[in-house]
Protein backbone atom coordinates (compact mmCIF):
# COMPACT_ATOMS: atom_id res chain seq x y z
CA UNK A 1 0.00 0.00 0.00
CA UNK A 2 2.64 2.46 1.11
CA UNK A 3 4.95 1.41 -1.68
CA UNK A 4 2.18 1.78 -4.27
CA UNK A 5 1.33 5.28 -3.11
CA UNK A 6 4.92 6.34 -3.16
CA UNK A 7 5.44 4.93 -6.62
CA UNK A 8 2.26 6.57 -7.87
CA UNK A 9 3.50 9.85 -6.52
CA UNK A 10 6.92 9.53 -8.05
CA UNK A 11 5.65 8.43 -11.42
CA UNK A 12 2.45 10.38 -11.81
CA UNK A 13 2.54 13.15 -9.23
CA UNK A 14 -0.70 11.68 -7.94
CA UNK A 15 -2.43 14.02 -5.51
CA UNK A 16 -4.70 11.27 -4.20
CA UNK A 17 -1.68 9.17 -3.28
CA UNK A 18 -0.09 12.16 -1.63
CA UNK A 19 -3.19 12.85 0.42
CA UNK A 20 -3.38 9.18 1.43
CA UNK A 21 0.20 9.26 2.68
CA UNK A 22 -0.50 12.45 4.56
CA UNK A 23 -3.58 10.97 6.19
CA UNK A 24 -1.72 7.80 7.12
CA UNK A 25 1.21 9.53 8.76
CA UNK A 26 -0.01 12.92 9.92
CA UNK A 27 -0.89 12.04 13.48
CA UNK A 28 2.17 9.96 14.29
CA UNK A 29 4.49 12.45 12.63
CA UNK A 30 2.96 15.28 14.61
CA UNK A 31 3.35 13.11 17.72
CA UNK A 32 7.02 12.46 17.08
CA UNK A 33 7.76 16.14 16.49
CA UNK A 34 5.69 17.27 19.45
CA UNK A 35 7.60 14.86 21.62
CA UNK A 36 10.81 16.72 20.80
CA UNK A 37 9.61 20.31 20.66
CA UNK A 38 6.96 20.19 23.38
CA UNK A 39 5.17 22.95 21.54
CA UNK A 40 2.02 22.34 19.54
CA UNK A 41 2.57 25.40 17.42
CA UNK A 42 6.12 24.42 16.50
CA UNK A 43 5.10 20.81 16.00
CA UNK A 44 2.36 21.84 13.58
CA UNK A 45 4.73 23.97 11.51
CA UNK A 46 7.48 21.37 11.53
CA UNK A 47 5.11 18.53 10.64
CA UNK A 48 3.92 20.57 7.71
CA UNK A 49 7.51 21.27 6.67
CA UNK A 50 8.40 17.59 7.01
CA UNK A 51 5.65 16.53 4.63
CA UNK A 52 6.58 19.21 2.14
CA UNK A 53 10.22 18.22 2.28
CA UNK A 54 9.34 14.55 1.96
CA UNK A 55 7.03 15.08 -1.01
CA UNK A 56 9.57 17.26 -2.74
CA UNK A 57 12.35 14.74 -2.39
CA UNK A 58 10.37 11.56 -2.63
CA UNK A 59 12.38 10.36 -5.59
CA UNK A 60 15.34 10.03 -3.23
CA UNK A 61 13.58 7.37 -1.18
CA UNK A 62 15.00 4.09 -2.38
CA UNK A 63 13.09 1.67 -0.19
CA UNK A 64 9.60 2.84 -0.91
CA UNK A 65 7.95 0.70 1.71
CA UNK A 66 9.76 2.74 4.35
CA UNK A 67 8.11 6.08 3.71
CA UNK A 68 6.91 6.37 7.31
CA UNK A 69 10.33 5.86 8.82
CA UNK A 70 11.91 8.15 6.26
CA UNK A 71 9.35 10.84 7.02
CA UNK A 72 10.05 10.36 10.73
CA UNK A 73 13.76 10.94 10.08
CA UNK A 74 12.99 14.15 8.19
CA UNK A 75 10.58 15.30 10.89
CA UNK A 76 12.86 14.53 13.82
CA UNK A 77 15.81 16.16 12.09
CA UNK A 78 13.72 19.29 11.56
CA UNK A 79 12.65 19.20 15.19
CA UNK A 80 16.21 18.83 16.41
CA UNK A 81 17.38 21.68 14.21
CA UNK A 82 14.50 23.76 15.51
CA UNK A 83 15.69 23.18 19.07
CA UNK A 84 19.17 24.16 18.02
CA UNK A 85 17.98 27.40 16.46
CA UNK A 86 15.93 28.15 19.52
CA UNK A 87 19.02 27.45 21.57
CA UNK A 88 16.87 25.26 23.69
CA UNK A 89 18.13 22.11 25.16
CA UNK A 90 16.16 19.11 26.04
CA UNK A 91 15.49 19.10 29.75
CA UNK A 92 15.61 15.77 31.42
CA UNK A 93 16.22 16.82 34.98
CA UNK A 94 12.55 17.15 35.82
CA UNK A 95 11.91 13.50 35.40
CA UNK A 96 9.76 11.60 37.72
CA UNK A 97 11.47 8.60 39.12
CA UNK A 98 8.91 5.93 39.50
CA UNK A 99 8.62 3.71 42.44
CA UNK A 100 8.11 0.04 41.83
CA UNK A 101 4.59 -1.22 42.12
CA UNK A 102 4.33 -4.09 44.46
CA UNK A 103 0.61 -4.36 44.98
CA UNK A 104 -1.74 -7.10 43.87
CA UNK A 105 -3.33 -5.21 41.00
CA UNK A 106 -4.69 -7.07 38.04
CA UNK A 107 -2.16 -7.95 35.35
CA UNK A 108 -3.80 -5.64 32.85
CA UNK A 109 -3.71 -2.70 35.22
CA UNK A 110 -0.09 -3.46 35.95
CA UNK A 111 0.62 -3.56 32.25
CA UNK A 112 -1.01 -0.17 31.77
CA UNK A 113 1.03 1.25 34.59
CA UNK A 114 4.20 -0.14 33.08
CA UNK A 115 3.34 1.33 29.72
CA UNK A 116 2.70 4.70 31.28
CA UNK A 117 6.07 4.55 33.01
CA UNK A 118 7.82 3.73 29.76
CA UNK A 119 5.98 6.56 28.02
CA UNK A 120 7.16 8.99 30.66
CA UNK A 121 10.68 7.64 30.39
CA UNK A 122 10.72 7.87 26.61
CA UNK A 123 9.57 11.50 26.83
CA UNK A 124 12.68 12.21 28.86
CA UNK A 125 15.13 10.94 26.26
CA UNK A 126 17.33 13.47 24.47
CA UNK A 127 16.21 14.04 20.86
CA UNK A 128 19.01 12.07 19.23
CA UNK A 129 18.30 9.03 21.38
CA UNK A 130 14.55 9.43 21.02
CA UNK A 131 15.03 9.47 17.26
CA UNK A 132 16.76 6.08 17.13
CA UNK A 133 14.35 4.56 19.64
CA UNK A 134 11.40 5.58 17.47
CA UNK A 135 13.05 4.20 14.38
CA UNK A 136 13.91 0.89 15.97
CA UNK A 137 10.91 0.23 18.15
CA UNK A 138 8.11 2.01 16.34
CA UNK A 139 9.16 1.67 12.71
CA UNK A 140 10.98 -1.64 13.26
CA UNK A 141 14.06 -0.61 11.36
CA UNK A 142 17.27 -2.56 11.65
CA UNK A 143 20.34 -0.82 12.98
CA UNK A 144 21.88 -0.76 9.52
CA UNK A 145 18.75 0.85 8.07
CA UNK A 146 18.68 3.47 10.81
CA UNK A 147 22.33 4.22 10.18
CA UNK A 148 21.69 4.62 6.47
CA UNK A 149 18.71 6.89 6.99
CA UNK A 150 20.44 9.08 9.52
CA UNK A 151 23.73 8.96 7.60
CA UNK A 152 25.67 7.90 10.64
CA UNK A 153 27.55 4.73 11.41
CA UNK A 154 25.93 1.62 12.83
CA UNK A 155 28.22 2.07 15.82
CA UNK A 156 26.77 5.49 16.52
CA UNK A 157 23.25 4.09 16.28
CA UNK A 158 24.15 1.33 18.71
CA UNK A 159 25.74 3.85 21.02
CA UNK A 160 22.62 6.01 21.05
CA UNK A 161 20.40 3.01 21.60
CA UNK A 162 22.64 1.83 24.38
CA UNK A 163 22.49 5.18 26.11
CA UNK A 164 18.73 5.39 25.58
CA UNK A 165 18.19 1.98 27.12
CA UNK A 166 20.46 2.93 29.98
CA UNK A 167 18.41 6.03 30.66
CA UNK A 168 15.13 4.16 30.41
CA UNK A 169 16.34 1.55 32.81
CA UNK A 170 17.73 4.15 35.17
CA UNK A 171 14.47 6.03 35.31
CA UNK A 172 12.42 2.91 35.73
CA UNK A 173 14.73 1.23 38.16
CA UNK A 174 15.75 3.33 41.16
CA UNK A 175 18.61 1.03 42.00
CA UNK A 176 19.88 0.86 38.47
CA UNK A 177 23.18 2.51 39.28
CA UNK A 178 24.20 -0.64 41.09
CA UNK A 179 23.78 -2.75 38.03
CA UNK A 180 25.18 -3.16 34.59
CA UNK A 181 22.73 -2.86 31.78
CA UNK A 182 22.75 -5.74 29.34
CA UNK A 183 22.75 -4.76 25.70
CA UNK A 184 20.06 -6.13 23.47
CA UNK A 185 20.51 -6.41 19.75
CA UNK A 186 23.02 -3.62 19.65
CA UNK A 187 26.32 -5.43 19.56
CA UNK A 188 28.65 -4.13 22.18
CA UNK A 189 26.77 -0.94 22.70
CA UNK A 190 29.11 1.26 20.78
CA UNK B 1 25.42 -13.55 38.51
CA UNK B 2 25.55 -11.79 41.83
CA UNK B 3 23.70 -8.72 40.62
CA UNK B 4 20.05 -8.94 39.95
CA UNK B 5 19.09 -8.06 36.40
CA UNK B 6 18.03 -4.41 36.05
CA UNK B 7 14.36 -4.08 35.25
CA UNK B 8 14.87 -3.04 31.68
CA UNK B 9 11.55 -2.43 29.94
CA UNK B 10 10.77 -5.27 27.60
CA UNK B 11 11.05 -4.40 23.96
CA UNK B 12 7.37 -5.07 23.46
CA UNK B 13 6.60 -2.73 26.29
CA UNK B 14 8.61 -0.01 24.60
CA UNK B 15 6.84 -0.63 21.31
CA UNK B 16 3.46 -0.51 22.98
CA UNK B 17 4.33 2.61 24.92
CA UNK B 18 5.50 4.36 21.77
CA UNK B 19 2.33 3.39 19.98
CA UNK B 20 0.23 4.76 22.82
CA UNK B 21 2.33 7.88 22.95
CA UNK B 22 2.20 8.74 19.27
CA UNK B 23 -1.44 7.91 18.83
CA UNK B 24 -2.71 9.60 21.96
CA UNK B 25 -1.62 13.06 20.88
CA UNK B 26 -4.38 14.93 19.10
CA UNK B 27 -2.88 17.00 16.32
CA UNK B 28 -4.47 20.13 14.88
CA UNK B 29 -7.19 19.41 12.29
CA UNK B 30 -5.64 17.59 9.37
CA UNK B 31 -7.60 19.42 6.70
CA UNK B 32 -6.16 22.82 7.50
CA UNK B 33 -2.63 21.47 7.56
CA UNK B 34 -3.19 19.57 4.34
CA UNK B 35 -4.46 22.67 2.58
CA UNK B 36 -1.37 24.59 3.60
CA UNK B 37 0.85 21.75 2.41
CA UNK B 38 -0.93 21.67 -0.93
CA UNK B 39 -0.62 25.42 -1.30
CA UNK B 40 3.10 25.30 -0.52
CA UNK B 41 3.66 22.44 -2.90
CA UNK B 42 1.72 24.21 -5.64
CA UNK B 43 3.99 27.24 -5.36
CA UNK B 44 6.83 25.23 -6.81
CA UNK B 45 5.00 23.02 -9.27
CA UNK B 46 5.23 19.24 -9.42
CA UNK B 47 7.23 17.86 -6.58
CA UNK B 48 7.68 14.18 -6.98
CA UNK B 49 9.44 14.05 -10.31
CA UNK B 50 13.04 13.12 -10.01
CA UNK B 51 15.22 16.17 -10.09
CA UNK B 52 17.60 16.65 -12.96
CA UNK B 53 20.50 14.27 -12.59
CA UNK B 54 23.20 15.91 -10.53
CA UNK B 55 26.42 16.87 -12.16
CA UNK B 56 28.38 13.72 -11.69
CA UNK B 57 31.60 15.40 -12.54
CA UNK B 58 31.18 18.10 -9.90
CA UNK B 59 30.25 15.65 -7.14
CA UNK B 60 33.01 13.33 -8.13
CA UNK B 61 35.65 16.06 -7.97
CA UNK B 62 34.39 17.32 -4.64
CA UNK B 63 34.48 13.86 -3.18
CA UNK B 64 37.92 13.27 -4.53
CA UNK B 65 39.19 16.52 -3.01
CA UNK B 66 37.75 15.64 0.39
CA UNK B 67 39.17 12.14 0.18
CA UNK B 68 42.59 13.43 -0.83
CA UNK B 69 42.65 15.93 2.05
CA UNK B 70 41.61 13.25 4.51
CA UNK B 71 44.26 10.87 3.23
CA UNK B 72 46.96 13.51 3.58
CA UNK B 73 45.94 14.25 7.16
CA UNK B 74 45.79 10.58 8.07
CA UNK B 75 49.10 9.89 6.35
CA UNK B 76 50.94 12.77 8.01
CA UNK B 77 49.43 12.08 11.40
CA UNK B 78 50.07 8.36 11.17
CA UNK B 79 53.66 8.89 10.06
CA UNK B 80 54.36 11.09 13.05
CA UNK B 81 52.68 8.73 15.46
CA UNK B 82 54.72 5.84 14.14
CA UNK B 83 57.87 7.91 14.27
CA UNK B 84 57.54 9.28 17.76
CA UNK B 85 55.36 6.81 19.59
CA UNK B 86 53.77 9.55 21.66
CA UNK B 87 51.56 12.54 21.27
CA UNK B 88 51.05 16.18 22.00
CA UNK B 89 48.28 18.63 21.29
CA UNK B 90 49.79 21.94 20.37
CA UNK B 91 48.42 25.26 19.34
CA UNK B 92 49.51 28.72 18.46
CA UNK B 93 48.21 31.44 20.67
CA UNK B 94 49.39 34.55 18.90
CA UNK B 95 45.85 35.20 17.79
CA UNK B 96 42.73 33.33 17.01
CA UNK B 97 43.12 33.82 13.29
CA UNK B 98 46.45 32.03 13.31
CA UNK B 99 44.87 28.71 14.11
CA UNK B 100 44.88 26.11 11.41
CA UNK B 101 44.16 22.47 11.37
CA UNK B 102 47.87 21.83 11.45
CA UNK B 103 48.02 23.41 14.87
CA UNK B 104 47.09 20.02 16.18
CA UNK B 105 50.40 18.33 15.83
CA UNK B 106 52.06 15.23 16.88
CA UNK B 107 55.17 16.29 18.73
CA UNK B 108 58.64 15.15 17.91
CA UNK B 109 60.23 12.79 20.32
CA UNK B 110 63.03 15.14 21.27
CA UNK B 111 60.67 17.99 21.85
CA UNK B 112 59.17 16.43 24.92
CA UNK B 113 62.02 17.52 27.16
CA UNK B 114 62.24 20.82 25.37
CA UNK B 115 58.67 21.63 26.25
CA UNK B 116 59.44 21.31 29.91
CA UNK B 117 62.72 23.13 29.86
CA UNK B 118 62.04 25.75 27.25
CA UNK B 119 64.78 24.33 25.05
CA UNK B 120 64.66 23.14 21.47
CA UNK B 121 61.79 25.33 20.47
CA UNK B 122 62.08 26.05 16.78
CA UNK B 123 60.62 29.23 15.41
CA UNK B 124 57.79 27.38 13.82
CA UNK B 125 56.92 25.49 16.96
CA UNK B 126 53.73 26.31 18.78
CA UNK B 127 53.88 28.44 21.86
CA UNK B 128 53.11 25.61 24.15
CA UNK B 129 52.94 21.90 24.03
CA UNK B 130 50.68 19.66 26.06
CA UNK B 131 51.82 16.15 26.57
CA UNK B 132 49.24 13.48 26.24
CA UNK B 133 49.47 9.74 26.62
CA UNK B 134 47.90 7.23 24.28
CA UNK B 135 44.78 5.63 25.66
CA UNK B 136 43.19 2.26 25.21
CA UNK B 137 39.56 3.15 24.58
CA UNK B 138 38.41 -0.38 25.22
CA UNK B 139 39.51 0.07 28.82
CA UNK B 140 36.86 2.75 29.25
CA UNK B 141 33.26 1.89 30.06
CA UNK B 142 31.08 2.16 26.97
CA UNK B 143 29.32 5.33 28.07
CA UNK B 144 32.67 7.07 28.63
CA UNK B 145 34.15 6.33 25.23
CA UNK B 146 34.25 9.07 22.63
CA UNK B 147 31.97 8.49 19.63
CA UNK B 148 33.63 6.69 16.75
CA UNK B 149 32.63 9.53 14.47
CA UNK B 150 30.58 12.69 14.50
CA UNK B 151 27.75 13.44 12.14
CA UNK B 152 28.70 15.58 9.19
CA UNK B 153 31.62 13.39 8.20
CA UNK B 154 33.98 13.89 11.12
CA UNK B 155 36.24 10.90 11.75
CA UNK B 156 37.99 10.05 14.96
CA UNK B 157 41.70 10.48 14.24
CA UNK B 158 43.41 10.60 17.61
CA UNK B 159 42.71 9.82 21.23
CA UNK B 160 44.76 10.40 24.35
CA UNK B 161 44.63 11.02 28.06
CA UNK B 162 46.32 13.48 30.36
CA UNK B 163 46.14 14.24 34.05
CA UNK B 164 46.12 17.59 35.74
CA UNK B 165 48.58 18.36 38.51
CA UNK B 166 45.92 17.38 41.00
CA UNK B 167 45.40 14.04 39.30
CA UNK B 168 42.19 14.65 37.41
CA UNK B 169 42.17 12.71 34.21
CA UNK B 170 41.04 14.14 30.87
CA UNK B 171 40.29 11.97 27.87
CA UNK B 172 40.69 13.65 24.51
CA UNK B 173 39.54 12.72 21.04
CA UNK B 174 40.31 14.58 17.86
CA UNK B 175 37.81 14.51 15.02
CA UNK B 176 38.79 15.61 11.55
CA UNK B 177 36.97 16.41 8.35
CA UNK B 178 39.25 17.81 5.68
CA UNK B 179 40.50 21.09 7.16
CA UNK B 180 38.06 21.03 10.07
CA UNK B 181 39.10 19.70 13.45
CA UNK B 182 37.17 19.31 16.64
CA UNK B 183 38.58 18.36 19.99
CA UNK B 184 36.35 16.40 22.34
CA UNK B 185 37.36 16.34 25.98
CA UNK B 186 35.93 14.50 28.91
CA UNK B 187 36.59 14.34 32.60
CA UNK B 188 34.77 13.37 35.76
CA UNK B 189 34.74 16.70 37.57
CA UNK B 190 31.23 17.48 38.72
CA UNK B 191 31.85 21.06 39.79
CA UNK B 192 31.70 23.54 36.93
CA UNK B 193 34.28 25.98 38.28
CA UNK B 194 36.72 23.18 38.97
CA UNK B 195 36.09 21.78 35.54
CA UNK B 196 36.86 25.04 33.73
CA UNK B 197 39.92 25.56 35.92
CA UNK B 198 41.20 22.10 35.10
CA UNK B 199 40.39 22.69 31.47
CA UNK B 200 42.50 25.81 31.33
CA UNK B 201 45.30 23.92 33.04
CA UNK B 202 45.15 20.91 30.77
CA UNK B 203 45.00 22.98 27.59
CA UNK B 204 47.35 25.66 28.88
CA UNK B 205 45.10 28.08 27.10
CA UNK B 206 43.08 31.00 28.40
CA UNK B 207 39.39 30.42 28.27
CA UNK B 208 36.39 32.60 28.67
CA UNK B 209 32.86 31.54 29.51
CA UNK B 210 30.60 33.50 27.20
CA UNK B 211 27.25 32.09 28.16
CA UNK B 212 25.24 29.40 29.86
CA UNK B 213 21.99 28.09 28.46
CA UNK B 214 20.06 25.27 30.02
CA UNK B 215 23.14 23.56 31.29
CA UNK B 216 25.17 24.10 28.14
CA UNK B 217 28.26 26.18 28.71
CA UNK B 218 29.50 28.29 25.81
CA UNK B 219 33.19 29.14 25.90
CA UNK B 220 35.93 30.75 23.93
CA UNK B 221 39.17 28.84 24.26
CA UNK B 222 42.12 30.49 22.60
CA UNK B 223 39.59 32.55 20.71
CA UNK B 224 37.80 29.50 19.39
CA UNK B 225 34.29 28.36 20.17
CA UNK B 226 33.61 25.48 22.49
CA UNK B 227 30.56 23.97 24.14
CA UNK B 228 30.65 22.11 27.43
CA UNK B 229 27.96 20.09 29.10
CA UNK B 230 27.41 17.50 31.77
CA UNK B 231 26.34 13.98 30.93
CA UNK B 232 25.52 12.21 34.14
CA UNK B 233 28.79 12.02 36.07
CA UNK B 234 30.96 13.24 33.22
CA UNK B 235 31.68 16.69 31.91
CA UNK B 236 32.37 17.00 28.21
CA UNK B 237 33.57 19.66 25.88
CA UNK B 238 33.55 20.08 22.13
CA UNK B 239 36.06 22.63 20.89
CA UNK B 240 36.30 23.93 17.36
CA UNK B 241 40.06 23.68 17.31
CA UNK B 242 40.43 24.65 13.65
CA UNK B 243 38.21 27.70 13.99
CA UNK B 244 36.22 26.75 10.92
CA UNK B 245 32.87 25.96 12.51
CA UNK B 246 30.16 28.54 12.95
CA UNK B 247 28.36 28.84 16.24
CA UNK B 248 25.28 27.27 14.68
CA UNK B 249 27.43 24.54 13.22
CA UNK B 250 28.84 23.71 16.61
CA UNK B 251 25.37 23.62 18.16
CA UNK B 252 24.26 21.36 15.36
CA UNK B 253 27.17 19.02 15.99
CA UNK B 254 26.33 18.97 19.67
CA UNK B 255 22.65 18.32 19.05
CA UNK B 256 23.40 15.67 16.49
CA UNK B 257 25.94 13.73 18.45
CA UNK B 258 25.59 14.16 22.18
Amino acid sequence: MEREQVEALVKQNDDVARRALFEAYYQRTFGVVYQITRSRESAEDLTQDAFIKAFRSLHQLRERDKFGAWLAVIATNLARNHLKRERRLFFSDDLTRFESDSGDAEAEVMRDLEIEKVRQAVRALPPDQYQVVILQYYYDLKIEDIAAMLQISAGTVKSRLFRARQKLARILEPNFAEHTLPIKGGGDGR
Amino acid sequence: MTNKQPRLPEEELIREALHHELHSITPPPADAVWQRIRARLAENGPVSSPAAPPSRRRISWRRMAVLAAALIIVFLGGREILRTGHFAVTERLKGPLNYTDTDVLISEAGKEAGDDTGEQTPESAPHFGVQWEPIDLTALPAHARPPEELSGGYSLTWTAVRQTASGESFTAALYSRAADSLLWLQCAIPDEARFTGALAEILETPLEITGTEAGLLRLHIGGRLALAWQDEDLRRLLWDISGTATENGLYELYNGNF
